[in-house]
């Protein structure tokens, strides 16, 4: 396909060009923007701003609302906003398995509102062994971690990275980076229920699973300097779920081009009056320990 | 109801068989041309005595109803040839054939070449003669795709290409045959160019609508391609070259007067202007495209009433690039796509009676699409290769009736064998003399099978009322799932030269192949998928309401409005393209069950006779799609729902030496969908500044959102773009015909949109904010073309 691109690319370069141009364009409906992604570990963190035109380049940061959270259960606080459009109060910590219901009044405006909980922790996560590096069929090789999960009943959803540092001898610095590696479920007739980093358990519901991370990078890591090395597996509500699910594909459409054109995917939202998440997720971390 | 319409149809076509068995003689044969015996498609012998006429079909074959006359008067025309006119005696049925000569066509003759647009029960349909469109205005190089995007009601997609969206059709919607056998790629990459070769056709019909029941499988527009059969007196040879491409073409008699050959070879060399040019600026790749399209064809006379035709075309689009000794010399490979179609038929042509004309075709077709990558690193192999095939087997029969004076029956069946394999994987690695992996997957094929049923019949009352009443039957098997319908065709005009005609038509077609495409630039990406049981075939519906009249004796006028509703439509799901491996299975990417509906008012004025000739050609369309989960649920306009489209095409022989002529089209902007807004939000923090192992949240502020305008909403500019093109007609001095076409693309230079995208004003001055960008399509565009022949 890139060559596809390159050969075309080439044609429109030799024959076109670029120009500024004015259309009639319609305006978005400008609408608050709550982003709160809500776990145990940290403090309720709320970020609120307002949608942006396409050629706007500022920070629509909104300071002046009032952001309350509340639970059936008696439960009721406000966010008090702090600074470029942070709410928090450090001392409220979400709890897991309690619905918690936002609500967002910003003068003029609807009121904003929107609920989701935290999902209950996996029991385990842990890693198992390290593979020496084999073959991909489709021509390059890996090396395999293999990491076991025994889950809760009902429907889960998780989603699983890896970090890893270490010092590169060049540049001498730490090099953090995330990860989506080649995870895949073992044992299973459909191995490949791992979509970029997220899956449910619809084939292994309350049962023991066996996932390995292929990943042709290992043997590089493994040769540098103080690796640290972690695989991070998040439970994610519903709401997160497809959140993510719809941000990979939403930013996959925005890089397709006139030579690989995508339909656009219109981002999911559960705010009722505007746009943005406000969701749950329990998160664990292994550390991977490679033999000598 | 439904079962209720059917007996009246069929009632109706039954009236019209009656009165068969009155007396009366008849005249038959064939009309060819005189220099190379050329079957003549749509000329016509006129009656000077009865006011009677009959026009040649796709064999050139004819049949002229006498009822009074013993002795008729007759004129044999056809555009761009000497109207021959005989007296002769008719007692009984009689054969006769004409064989008329290339030159031009005397003024006072009665009837011109072409029928009297109002004694016509056709409609949406346009003839292109291929002289004329050899001498319109090309980028490079004719072509007739490029020609049928200036009739009404067709566009041509993005700029410079030979897409066809036809009424508000895609590109899967167009039936296009080649000797009567379907293809399934008919453009080269980038569509610049179609396969259709213009020296090797020799007739062209399309059908935008109103669709005889003869044809069937596909939606928006029938193109009927006609091979030449080759020179049967002598032999002949001809060469182009373009700036891009060459071909040779070759004919003669093998058996003079009864049987003749004729070849055609084109090579597109882009390739050859790219290798050197991508091997120089990188020390070691090497990247070009490539085509080549091979046409052949054999005719054999067995006897003036029986003739056995094979055709061939092979043709094959190639991406590939090389890589030698890469940096550290340790590393060669080399990647390619290959895509093409195969197509070999084979046809009898016979009289089985002085009134039944009968046609036997047997036919294969397949089309195939490849990646390989091959690569050697050190003393590993690896090979990966996928290919998507196609593969039909097509046996079909017509048989044409002419029992009385204007009725024309036509009867016919077919079947079809597909055979689909949408991806064969192959995998394999070695590793010095060890093989490592060796797999291949995805074998399984799917086989459907698809046939038909038709019967037509063209009749024409008191020379004032034309009708062509049609049913055909159409079924599809596939797995244990089996789709049928039967479909009406009907067509009806009333009028005559002095009032001008009004026309009716009203047709049904089912479609059973769906295409999943690249929509803008026709790559090899291009999977032809057939209907399973959970996703039906399609089915359009299309009513025209048309009135024509020919003014001044020279000038046709046709006004058509159509309607046409489908439904059963498919497109890609948001966010898949079908380079995207989220899922195997095809149909989990598609998005099915949805519904068009387009509209339009053609106007089309047409001067075919004299020095000077060529088209005016206005639409005004609306066409839109629904799909339950695109766009909220809502219609949105069709990719290429081009509101107003004026084209107006001029063509001037100042003498058999000069040709001169213009084209000029003008349209509305396509329909895009723009990003119009935009929010920030979390994303994984792929390169955290402070990394902590004990962090549990690995989430950051840091993605762009964009909000988008609903689907199709925005529209490009408008768009304008005149071409010329001036031909010298000429001879060597070794007395060969030879022709220099000089073409200016773009005369105005106009920057007409490809597409939009939003960027810095100034990258240097970010304070001048972002604002929209459009990247123009191809400017003015000088090229020339030299072709000798002898």
């Amino acid at each position: 396909m890139t060559n596809l691109k390159i050969i075309g690319l080439l044609l429109v370069v030799i024959s076109g060009c670029t120009i500024p141009v004015e259309i009639e364009t319609p305006q978005p409906e400008q609408k608050p923007v709550i982003i709160c992604f809500f776990t145990p570990t940290e403090p309720f963190v709320l970020h609120l701003t307002h949608s942006a035109n396409q050629t706007d380049t500022t920070t629509n940061i909104i300071d002046n609302a009032l952001v309350t959270l509340s639970t059936n259960e008696d439960f009721y606080t406000q966010l008090p906003h702090q600074s470029n459009g942070y709410y928090t109060d450090t001392t409220i910590y979400p709890k897991s398995g309690i619905m918690y219901n936002l609500t967002v009044e910003i003068p003029g405006l609807p009121t904003l509102s929107a609920s989701d909980s935290i999902p209950a922790a996996v029991s385990t996560f842990s890693f198992i062994k390290y593979t020496e590096k084999r073959w991909f069929t489709e021509g390059s090789e890996y090396s395999g971690l293999t990491f076991e999960i025994d889950e809760n009943p009902g429907t889960n959803y998780y989603e699983i990275l890896y970090r890893v540092s270490y010092h590169h001898p060049f540049y001498d610095e730490l090099t953090p980076q995330f990860k989506i590696g080649h995870f895949r479920t073992i044992g299973l007739a459909d191995d490949d229920i791992i979509w970029q980093s997220l899956f449910t358990n619809t084939l292994f519901a309350g049962k023991k699973i066996t996932i390995e991370l292929a990943d042709n990078n290992i043997e590089y890591f493994r040769s540098m300097d103080s690796l640290n090395y972690t695989v991070q597996i998040l439970q994610e509500s519903p709401s997160l779920y497809k959140y993510r699910h719809t941000l990979i594909k939403h930013l996959d459409a925005q890089y397709a081009d006139f030579w690989e054109p995508i339909e656009p995917v219109i981002m999911y939202t559960n705010i009722d009056n505007g746009y943005g998440i406000f969701a749950g997720y329990q998160s664990q971390i292994t550390p991977i320990i490679f033999p000598e | 109801m439904i079962k209720h319409r059917l007996q009246i149809f069929f009632l109706l076509l039954i009236i019209t068989f009656s009165g068969f068995s009155q007396k009366k003689s008849k005249l038959s044969g064939f009309i060819r041309d005189a220099a190379n015996s050329e079957p003549l498609i749509g000329a016509i012998i006129y009656s000077q005595n009865n006011d009677h006429y009959a026009v040649s079909d796709v064999y050139g074959h004819y049949t002229l109803h006498n009822k009074n006359h013993k002795t008729l008067t007759l004129n044999i025309s056809f555009t761009g040839y000497k109207t021959q006119t005989i007296t002769i005696n008719v007692l009984s049925d009689t054969i006769l054939n004409f064989n008329l000569v290339p030159g031009i066509e005397i003024e006072e003759v009665l009837v011109k070449g072409n029928v009297p647009i109002e004694n016509s029960v056709n409609m949406s349909m346009h003839t292109l003669p291929l002289k004329e469109l050899k001498q319109l205005p090309a980028l490079g190089e004719a072509d007739i795709i490029k020609v049928m995007q200036l009739m009404p009601g067709i566009q041509g997609g993005a700029e410079g290409r030979s897409g066809l969206y036809v009424r508000g059709g895609s590109p899967d919607q167009n039936l296009i045959m080649l000797d009567g056998t379907s293809m399934y790629y008919v453009n080269h990459y980038g569509n610049f160019l179609s396969l259709f070769h213009p020296e090797i056709i020799s007739n062209l019909q399309l059908y935008k609508g109103a669709f005889p029941a003869r044809y069937g499988g596909r939606m928006s527009s029938v193109i009927d391609l006609r091979m030449r059969q080759g020179n049967n007196k002598q032999h002949k040879k001809s060469i182009g070259i373009g700036l891009l491409s060459a071909d040779l073409l070759i004919e003669g008699p093998i058996k003079k007067d009864t049987t003749s050959y004729i070849f055609s070879f084109r090579r597109f060399y882009l390739d050859a202007l790219i290798r050197p040019i991508t091997y120089l600026s990188s020390g070691g790749f090497s990247a070009g495209y490539k085509f080549f399209d091979l046409y052949g064809k054999i005719s054999h006379v067995f006897s003036p009433e029986t003739r056995f035709f094979v055709s061939i075309y092979i043709g094959e689009d190639a991406i590939s690039s090389k890589v030698n000794q890469w940096n550290d010399n340790t590393f060669n490979g080399s990647h390619k796509n290959l895509w093409g179609n195969i197509m070999a038929a084979t046809r009898l042509n016979t009289k089985l009676s002085n009134n039944v004309l009968a046609d036997f075709a047997l036919a294969y077709t397949s089309y195939k699409v490849c990646s390989a990558d091959e690569y050697r690193v050190d003393s590993i192999n690896f090979k990966n290769h996928i290919k998507s095939q196609v593969h039909d087997l097509t046996i079909k029969s017509d048989f044409k009736y002419s029992p009385l004076k204007n009725i024309e029956i036509l009867i016919g069946a077919g079947g079809i064998l597909h055979r689909f394999n949408p991806a064969i994987t192959s995998n394999y690695i070695s590793m010095a003399d060890s093989v490592i992996v060796d797999k291949l997957d995805n074998t399984n094929f799917q086989a459907d099978f698809e046939s038909y049923t038709y019967i037509e019949n063209t009749l024409s009352i008191l020379n004032f009322v034309n009708l062509n009443l049609g049913m055909r039957y159409s079924n599809y098997f596939t797995g244990n799932t089996w789709y049928n319908k039967f479909e009406p065709r009907l067509m009806g005009a009333i009028g005559n030269k002095k009032t001008g005609a009004i026309k009716i038509s009203y047709a049904q077609v089912m479609q059973s192949l769906h295409l999943l495409s690249n929509q803008n630039i026709g790559t090899p990406s291009d999977v032809w998928l057939p209907v399973t049981a959970s996703i039906p075939p399609a089915i359009s519906t299309q009513w025209i309401l048309a009135y024509a009249k020919t003014f001044f004796s020279k000038y046709e006028f046709s006004v058509e409005a159509y309607k046409k509703q489908m439904v059963g439509l498919i497109t890609y799901k948001e966010g898949v393209s079908f380079f995207s491996n989220d899922d195997i299975n095809w149909q989990n990417k598609i998005e099915k069950n949805g519904k068009g509906e387009t509209k339009g008012i053609e106007f089309y004025v047409r001067k075919n006779e004299g020095n000077t000739t060529g088209w005016i050609a206005y639409t005004w369309a609306k066409s839109q799609r629904l799909f339950e989960n695109i766009n909220g649920g809502k219609p949105f306009p069709f990719t290429y729902d081009r509101q107003h489209d004026l084209n107006i095409i001029i063509n001037h022989n100042f003498n058999s030496k000069y040709n001169l002529s213009a084209t000029w089209n003008y349209g509305s902007g396509y329909p895009i969908t723009l990003e119009t807004g935009y929010y920030k939000t979390y994303d994984v923090n792929w390169e955290p500044q402070d990394f902590d192992l004990t962090q549990t949240n690995p989430f950051i502020i840091d993605s762009k959102v964009a909000l988008y305008s609903p689907k199709n909403s925005v529209r490009f500019k408008n768009y304008h773009r005149l071409d010329i093109a001036f031909q010298i007609n000429g001879k060597t001095k070794k007395g060969r015909n030879k022709i220099w076409t000089f073409n200016i693309y773009n005369l105005f230079n106009n920057k007409n949109p490809a597409y939009y995208y939003y960027d810095w004003l100034d990258p240097k001055d970010k304070s001048k904010g972002i604002t929209l960008w459009q990247q123009s399509g191809i400017p003015i565009m000088p090229s020339v073309t030299y072709r000798i022949s002898w």
